[in-house]
This record gives C-alpha cells, sequence and structure tokens, in this order.
C-alpha cells in the first residue's frame, strides 16, 4: 500500500471554486428541518425536557466538529441558565448553588461570545474587539463583562444574568432569526419555479420545431433545446423528486395543444373534456429525450405517479364516496394518472436497449445503469398491483409488463391469471342489474381487498421465518462488502430510484436479539401486547427523558423493522414511529396516547400493504 | 531520481544546503544505531530534514524506522494518527510524502496534541517502547533486526504546552541525537543549547544545531508556505484513493469523490461493533447523530489490557441504517486486517468537504444558506 500523493495535487483553486460555485458549508446537522426544531426546542422555556433535548443534540453537533460558533455559545447559555435556581425555578439535583461558579460560568460564556462572534467578522487586528463588537451590535454590556471577566474583578451575577438575557436575545437576532429567514427564502418554491420554466422551455421549443419544421425560427434553435435540456438534467441529479413531480404536475394540467405552454402558470384546473392522451402525446417527446440521457427519470415518474395515486385513493376513502363537491375530478385523475404509468413502462420496456447504448458510448457508469435494478422493478410491481386491486386494469396491465420485464415466468403466468380474474369479476358486477348500487360494488370489493390481505399475512409469515433462518447463518465476519449499493451521497443511504439518497433515521435502536427468537405466533403476539403497553406507558413518556421507559415500545418498533425490510434491503418509507415517538420536521418527537393509538392502527395496515 | 555524488546529496525539486547533508552525515555515522530526534518550530524544514535523514541513514541501515508524531502534518499516514512505520527505500523526491502502511500506529483524532496531551504522549511512548522492544538488540529484539536507527519528527508547536510536550518527549525517549532547526526569527525558536536538561540531570544527547534551509546562501527557498489545511485534506483523499485500484482511471477530486459515493461499503452488524468518540461524551442515543458521515479509526479493542487500541487504518462511516441494524464504512485498509477491528474511534479529523459535493450526490451535511 504505497502511493504518491501528488496525483491530487490540483490547483487549489480548483478545490475552493467548486465549492463556491455552489455556496456549500459543512454543517453538523443533517437537515434544516432538524436544525429548525432544536432552535424550537432551544426557547421553549416552558418545557425543560425539550430545552434538554435540544442541549443535547447540540452537544452531539459539537462532537462532528463543524458547529458554528453562534450555535455552540448559545447552548452554552442556555445550559448555564438551566442551572440557575433564578431562571428555573423548579430544579431537581440539577441546580447549582454556588453564585460564583454560577458568574463564572456565565462570564466564561460570554467572554466565548463575544471573542467568538467577532473574532470571524474581524479580518485584521486592525481595530479593537470593542469596536468590532460595536460594528455587528452586540451590546455594550457584554464587552464589558467580558472586559471586566479577563482582566477585573469577576462580575456580580446580577449583572452577568442579565448580560446572559442580552447575550441570548442578541444571538436571536444576529444568528437564528435571520437563519431561519435565510432558509425559508429558498425553500423549494424557488427551485419548482426554475425547473417548471426550464421543461416549459424546452416543450415550447419541441413544439415549435415539430409544427413549424419548414422555417426554423432562431430563438427556439436546436441548441436551445439541449440547453434546456441539461438545465433540466443538471436540476434532476441535483433535485430528482422535485423535477418529476413538476413535470408530473405539468402533465395532469390542462394541455391544449394549442396554446403550449402558453399561460400555464394558473392554478390547476381540470376539465372534463381533457384528454390525457393528447397531455401525454405532447410531453413524451420530452419524455424521450430526458430519458435517453437519465434512464432513472422515468422510474422516478413512474413511481412518483404511483404514489399520487395511492394518496387520491386514500383520500377518496376517507372522504367517502358521498363528499364529491371537490372531489368530483379525483377518479378521472386517477384514470389520467394510470394511463400515463402505462404509457411510462410501455416506454421502460422499450428503453431497455437504448440505455445499453447510450452508456456504453458514455462510458461513465455505465456498469451500474445498464440494466434497471430488480429491486426497484419489484418495488414498482407491488405498488402497481396494490393499487390495480381497485379495477384499476391499466395499472394491472403495466405490472404485467413490470413481471416481464423481470423476466419471471411463473410470476407472469400467476399475474395473467389474477387479471383474468378480476375482469371477470366486474364483468359480473357489470351484469348484475343491481350491481349499479353502490354497496353491492362496495362488497366486492372489499372482499377482494380481505382476500388480498389474507394472501399478504401469510406472505409475511413466512418472510419473517425466513428472516430468521438467514439471520443465523452470517455470523463469520463482521467486515462484509455490502452485496448491493447504489451511488448516493455521503451520509444518506441508497435509494432504490433516483441518484439522491434517502436520509437515515440515526436514532438509537438497541438490539432485537430477544426478537429474533421468537416465532412468528409470538411476534404477532407481542406486538399486540406492545400496543397496549405503549399505550399505558405513553403518558409517562410523554415528557420524560428517562431511555428506559422507552423500552418496551421501542421492541414494539422492531417488529415493525423486519416486517418492513424485504429482500432486497431497501425499505424506502422510514418506519414511522419509533420508541414512541414521531418524525416531526426531521425531529423525533413523543407523541400523545390517542395518537398512538391512530398510529398503531394505521402501522398494521401500512406493514400489511408495505410487505407484498 | 536521486544520485549520490561523494560528499553531497542532490534531489529533485529540493536544494539541501551544506550545514544540512553535513548534521544527517554526523548522526548516521554514529554506532550504535542513532536514535535521532529532529524539532524546531513551525516552517523550519523539520520534515524536509527526517527525510533527508531517513535517505541518508538508508544508505548505511537495510531499514530505518521513522516515528511520526506531527499528527496534524502527518508523513505516512492520514492525518490524526501517530504511527511508527519503517521504511526500506530511499525517497527521490523529497519535496512530497507519500503514503506507507504503519507498522503500528495509534489514532489520536484530532490535528493537534492540545486536546489530550497526556493521551498523546502516552501514545507516543507506546510506540517507542515497541520500537525498543522489537529492534534494540540490548532490550532483547532479535538479532535480525540489530541496527535499526530511529528517526522522530515532532510537531512545530515549540511553545507553551508543546514545549512541555516537547521536553516530556525528549526525557522520555532519550535520543542519542537531538537536531534543532532555528529560523531566522529568533523568538519563535526553541531556546538555546540542551532544554530539556533540568539541573543537569536527564539523557545526555548529541545536540545538533542547523539554521533554517530558508537561510541558505543561495537565497533559494526550499520550503513554500504550506496551507497545512489543503494538504490534510489531500492527504485524507489521498488515502481514500486506495480504496480502488491503482490502475482506476481517477486523477481528479470529483473523480474520487464520485467513486467513492459509488463505492459498495463493508456493511458491519451495529451489534458487533464498538463505538466511542475520543474527546466527547456522546449519550447512547445520540451516537449515530454524531457519527454518520464521519471519518473514523478502525481500531481493534484490546480488551481491558492496558495496551492502547492499535488502529488498523481509517474509515468513512458513509451511512447508518438503524432500522437495519448496520452501519456502512468505505475504507482501503486490507479485508484481513479489517476482520481484527471491533473499535470505531471517532476523533476531529474532518471528512474534506470536496468529498462530499460532487455534484448530483451532494451530501445533507452539506448545506446552502448558511450565515456566513
Amino acid at each position: 500500500m504505497e502511493s504518491s500523493l501528488l496525483g491530487f495535487i490540483e490547483p487549489p483553486a480548483n478545490v475552493t471554486v467548486e465549492g463556491n460555485s455552489l455556496g456549500l458549508k459543512l454543517v453538523p446537522w443533517i437537515s434544516w428541518d432538524e436544525w429548525n426544531s432544536i432552535r424550537h426546542s432551544l426557547f421553549s422555556h416552558s418545557s425543560p425536557p425539550s430545552v434538554a433535548f435540544a442541549l443535547q443534540r447540540i452537544s452531539t453537533w459539537r462532537s462532528r466538529g463543524c458547529i458554528p460558533v453562534a450555535v455552540d455559545v448559545t447552548a452554552s447559555i442556555v445550559e448555564i441558565q438551566q442551572k440557575d435556581p433564578f431562571f428555573r425555578k423548579v430544579l431537581g439535583g440539577d441546580a447549582l448553588q454556588s453564585e460564583e461558579m454560577l458568574s463564572m460560568l456565565y462570564c466564561m460564556a460570554i467572554m466565548r461570545l463575544v471573542n467568538g462572534v467577532v473574532e470571524k467578522t474581524r479580518k485584521k487586528a486592525e481595530i479593537s474587539i470593542a469596536e468590532a463588537a460595536n460594528a455587528i451590535g452586540i451590546p455594550r454590556m457584554l464587552i464589558d463583562v467580558r472586559h471586566e471577566g479577563s482582566h477585573r474583578d469577576l462580575p456580580s451575577l446580577q449583572l452577568v444574568r442579565l448580560a446572559s438575557t442580552k447575550a441570548l436575545d442578541w444571538l436571536k437576532s444576529y444568528y437564528w432569526e435571520p437563519q431561519k429567514n435565510v432558509i425559508r427564502r429558498d425553500s423549494t418554491a424557488n427551485l419548482r419555479k426554475e425547473i417548471k420554466h426550464k421543461l416549459l422551455e424546452m416543450a415550447f421549443c419541441l413544439k415549435v420545431k415539430q409544427t413549424n419544421s419548414s422555417h426554423t425560427l432562431e430563438k427556439c434553435s436546436k441548441k436551445q433545446i439541449t440547453r434546456a435540456m441539461k438545465a433540466i438534467l443538471r436540476l434532476y441529479t441535483s433535485s430528482s423528486s422535485e423535477v418529476v413531480s413538476v413535470l408530473l404536475e405539468l402533465m395532469l394540467q390542462t394541455v391544449d395543444s394549442s396554446n403550449l405552454p402558453g399561460d400555464t402558470e394558473n392554478a390547476l384546473t381540470i376539465h372534463e373534456n381533457i384528454d390525457m392522451h393528447n397531455a401525454y402525446d405532447d410531453w413524451k417527446p420530452i419524455l424521450m429525450k430526458l430519458s435517453n440521457r437519465e434512464p432513472d427519470l422515468l422510474l422516478t415518474l413512474l413511481r412518483a405517479a404511483l404514489d399520487k395515486i395511492e394518496t387520491m385513493e386514500a383520500t377518496t376513502h376517507e372522504l367517502g364516496a358521498n363528499a364529491l363537491s371537490g372531489n368530483a375530478n379525483e377518479p378521472l385523475l386517477i384514470g389520467q394518472l394510470s394511463y400515463l404509468c402505462e404509457q411510462i413502462v410501455a416506454n421502460l420496456k422499450t428503453l431497455k436497449p437504448l440505455t445499453h447504448n447510450d452508456l456504453a458510448a458514455d462510458g461513465e457508469d455505465s456498469s451500474r445503469k445498464l440494466s434497471l435494478p430488480e429491486a426497484t422493478l419489484q418495488e414498482l410491481l407491488r405498488k402497481c398491483l396494490y393499487l390495480s386491486s381497485h379495477d384499476n386494469y391499466q395499472l394491472m396491465k403495466s405490472a404485467l409488463v413490470i413481471a416481464q420485464m423481470m423476466g419471471r415466468n411463473s410470476f407472469i403466468h400467476k399475474l395473467n391469471k389474477l387479471c383474468s380474474l378480476s375482469v371477470f369479476d366486474t364483468e359480473i358486477i357489470h351484469s348484475d342489474p343491481s350491481t349499479n348500487s353502490s354497496e353491492s360494488f362496495q362488497l366486492s370489493r372489499e372482499e377482494d381487498s380481505l382476500r388480498q390481505a389474507a394472501q399478504k399475512l401469510e406472505l409475511i409469515m413466512r418472510r419473517v421465518v425466513k428472516g430468521n433462518n438467514t439471520n443465523t447463518i452470517d455470523t463469520g465476519s463482521r467486515w462484509v462488502v455490502a452485496k448491493t449499493w447504489k451511488a448516493c451521497p455521503i451520509g444518506m443511504l441508497p435509494h432504490a430510484f433516483g441518484s439522491t439518497g434517502r436520509l437515515p433515521i440515526l436514532d438509537f435502536v438497541d438490539d432485537s436479539a430477544e426478537f429474533a427468537k421468537s416465532s412468528d405466533n409470538e411476534i404477532l403476539e407481542t406486538y399486540k401486547c406492545g400496543c397496549k403497553r405503549e399505550a399505558a406507558s405513553a403518558n409517562e413518556c410523554l415528557d420524560n427523558p428517562n431511555m428506559k421507559k422507552m423500552r418496551k415500545t421501542q421492541e414494539n418498533m422492531e417488529i415493525g423493522r423486519d416486517f418492513l425490510s424485504d429482500e432486497n434491503g431497501y425499505n424506502d418509507v422510514p418506519l414511522e414511529g419509533s420508541k414512541g415517538r414521531l418524525m416531526i420536521d426531521g425531529v423525533w418527537k413523543k407523541v400523545s396516547n390517542e395518537e398512538l393509538h391512530d398510529i398503531a392502527a394505521a402501522v398494521k395496515i401500512f406493514y400489511l400493504n408495505k410487505a407484498l | 531520481m536521486a544520485s549520490f555524488g561523494d560528499n553531497e546529496l542532490q534531489f529533485d525539486n529540493i536544494f539541501i544546503p551544506e550545514e544540512w547533508s553535513d548534521a544527517a552525515d554526523s548522526v548516521a555515522t554514529t554506532w550504535p544505531p542513532p536514535v535521532a530526534f529532529v524539532c524546531g518550530p513551525k516552517n523550519s524544514g523539520k520534515t524536509t530534514f527526517s527525510r533527508l535523514l531517513v535517505n541518508v541513514l538508508l544508505q548505511r541501515y537495510k531499514k530505518v524506522a521513522y516515528l511520526d508524531t506531527d499528527v496534524g502534518q502527518t508523513e505516512f499516514t492520514p492525518p490524526g494518527l501517530l504511527s511508527l512505520t519503517t521504511i526500506d527505500k530511499i525517497t527521490s523526491d523529497l519535496s512530497i510524502p507519500c503514503l506507507k502502511t504503519p507498522e503500528r500506529c495509534f489514532f489520536f483524532g484530532d490535528i493537534s496534541s492540545k486536546r489530550d496531551p497526556k493521551t498523546y504522549l502516552a501514545y507516543i511512548f507506546a510506540l517507542y517502547d515497541h520500537y525498543r522492544r522489537t529492534y534494540l538488540l540490548s532490550n532483547g529484539g532479535s538479532p535480525g533486526n540489530a541496527g535499526v536507527p530511529l528517526v522522530i519528527n515532532t510537531t512545530g508547536w515549540v511553545k507553551g504546552i508543546g514545549y512541555d510536550i516537547l521536553v516530556d518527549m525528549i526525557k522520555h525517549i532519550s535520543p542519542t541525537h537531538v537536531v534543532k532547526i532555528y529560523i531566522s526569527a529568533v523568538n519563535k525558536n526553541l531556546p538555546a543549547g540542551a532544554f530539556w536538561l533540568d539541573d543537569g540531570n536527564g539523557a545526555a544527547a548529541t545536540l545538533i544545531e542547523v539554521n533554517s534551509a530558508r537561510q541558505d546562501y543561495f537565497n533559494r527557498s526550499v520550503l513554500v508556505q504550506k496551507d497545512a489545511c489543503l494538504l490534510r485534506d489531500l492527504r485524507v483523499m489521498a488515502y481514500f484513493r486506495q480504496c480502488f485500484p491503482s490502475d482506476m482511471k481517477i486523477t481528479t477530486i470529483k473523480e474520487l469523490s464520485r467513486a467513492l459515493a459509488a463505492h459498495p461499503p463493508y456493511e458491519i452488524p451495529i451489534s458487533s461493533i464498538k463505538i466511542k468518540h475520543l474527546h466527547c461524551e456522546v449519550p447512547k442515543s445520540e451516537v449515530f447523530y454524531s457519527l454518520n458521515a464521519t471519518i473514523v479509526g478502525l481500531a481493534v479493542d484490546s480488551e481491558g489490557s492496558e495496551n492502547f487500541p492499535d488502529c488498523m487504518g481509517l474509515g468513512i462511516v458513509r451511512a447508518i441504517d438503524t432500522f437495519k441494524h448496520v452501519v456502512y464504512v468505505i475504507t482501503p485498509v486490507p479485508k484481513s486486517s479489517l476482520q481484527k477491528v471491533d473499535l470505531l474511534l471517532q476523533g476531529f479529523i474532518k471528512i474534506p468537504t470536496c468529498l462530499l459535493q460532487v455534484q448530483g450526490c451532494i451530501s445533507p451535511y452539506m448545506s446552502a444558506d448558511v450565515l456566513p
């Protein structure tokens, strides 16, 4: 193992240029949601446990070694105030009684604040600390405390207490609030706008090219199309989900072929007479062009469409058949989406050899993208099948095509059977005069889903048993290279779709050794019990940082984990709960009794759906 | 290529003053094999002198041991490691460092000894004791290993705590030679004479004082002001470059970042390894928040003995899956050495940000909209 460093010595400018162009900085939090939630907890004076939680997380940020000084000092001051009986009336053993110690702590924190924050703004030692502090509006009192503390007597506790409050106020106005506003401003809205703009530009150009091929407009040269396409692809690589969601939105919008892309900025309105077929035809050239360059796009788009159908169906079910007013368009939309899925799948199939050539020529990353990942196809198939249970032939067809792509003959055979079965079912329904009533229709539907649920449950059971077996085999060595891997950013887990990866859930979970031993019957039993225990202990858990009490609920969630993970190891949707907490704003928060009940019920259904 | 004349050494890209080659010669010609301690302020040329000395020694000895105590600007390893390396080949270019697999090393986990001087010294003493046990005949080393001189390179931190650490090191090691390099800024230099002796007691080492090469009469500069941070990043990147076969086409940082993002990592069950932060107390519930996307030392837990955990190399914790109970680690350490590794040591060795922001694969820890 011997290699020269020289290979890497690029001009240093190169290193910084790349960083600057994106304007990125290393931060210790995994998302701004995490930051924001910690900000919220840190300043929630009324709830010591959530303050304690925020302080703990910030000390974790410190351990990553790149914490902004303002965050660091804010946490220090808040932590000291939490130990001061003056600020926190009800204190356990936490309180620090010695006034001397308290003033020293406050004084040190304030000195670090003044020095730390000022040092960053003061380029050279040309101006004094006081002048520099003044320039960024640090209250004079803090500068005086720093001066007194370093050169004279220790300032009185009364003074430093007051100063600590001023310091927090100033930190809020200097760092926390402006930082919060900066994130807001940048939100996804701008990004979506840009994506939309580029997509429409490309669509417009292609349209013009198609219709007036005789006299090519200068405005829409081939160059412009390539440029727009490149821009879209670039956006896709950095934020695939946004691109796809905008694309989907655009495709679903009223598309009148005459005025594309005209005035599409207005709100999404859908008329009865739109024809998705037209809409799709309009966008097809773009899709083809984009997917030739980025085959992933079709997969991501398909998934987004399926997701949309799923959410729509969920809301329709929730609202019931009677709530027609606002949702009259929903069945239509679902129909359109299903059609879209069918088309995409058809495209996927044709794409395969294309991808081959294109990437082989490209050379880069070819090994990974040559064929569509099996796991991804499985996932898509699963979803198509699940959604097609509501008499959606288009999705059923899509599922069939995907199965064919996977090349599993036995599977295709079974699917064909299932397909004919459901056609048969609905034919009966339609031939029967009484079935026009929604009641019997509903009934057959329920029956259908029940049957499916039973099948799926059986599958889960099998998988659990299988999982137990395979777990025990692999004990030889702990350093094993992951079997499947997909490029994704460092710090993230690979995503079955797209190249963006997914954020990991980093909360600590204990070993599931105990669970692994139990048989599947017991699993279901403990699962049930778990819910009860969870409910009983949830109240105590609410504001109690003591982790021991979380244990029970934790075990319970571990079952969920195993249920969720499929053979390929892709769990695309993170579990909704862990340790009796809910992921809210990127952070695990404790939830109430009733909420837990609801979740438990929902999660059960979720497992069933997910497991196939 | 290096060419050796009668009395002078000429290397590519670098000019070695006569004073230096004389000093190196005088160390090399002593018997028993010398233990040379090289010290001096920042940018005085300690590392360059050490490289020269190693080369001169290699003309007489088959092997030379090198104790690297400069955790911020390491010689043969990525930063943050304290290492003992044996060298058997002359390096032709004195201006660049190259990576070598150390014989023994410990992960200190920071780029300066100031965070934990006690542990820092303990690691260095352990490495030195290892050298003595293995290579010094009088201490029971095997005859085959006889005659391996040692070169000790140090940091440029020669004031305050840094000075105290330096003195402690010399006292424990009692080198045969102390090479002290002076720079023109007098107040930055180490004290004149045998500064480590108190009241005439202590190791009687031969003191050799030389001037920084910067002051040579041609007025040619040997030393370029280094961007320590950039060099560290480059060293880390060169280290992780070794994850890939050397014939693989990776010449730019971008290509490396892309390759690392796509590289299938090791998948280690969380239950089979211990995780420890060297410099912070991280609550158990927060361990993964702390660990994700950081550089760790891959160490062998010494199971209760007073030995320190041996470090096999560095790894990047590229992801953690708490549902699957696994940690994903990228490392160039050969699989055979990895099987012993059961301890991940976290420190403050920063992962180079250019590895985190390759286009299309931007780490969540790289964020836009950060207030300046």
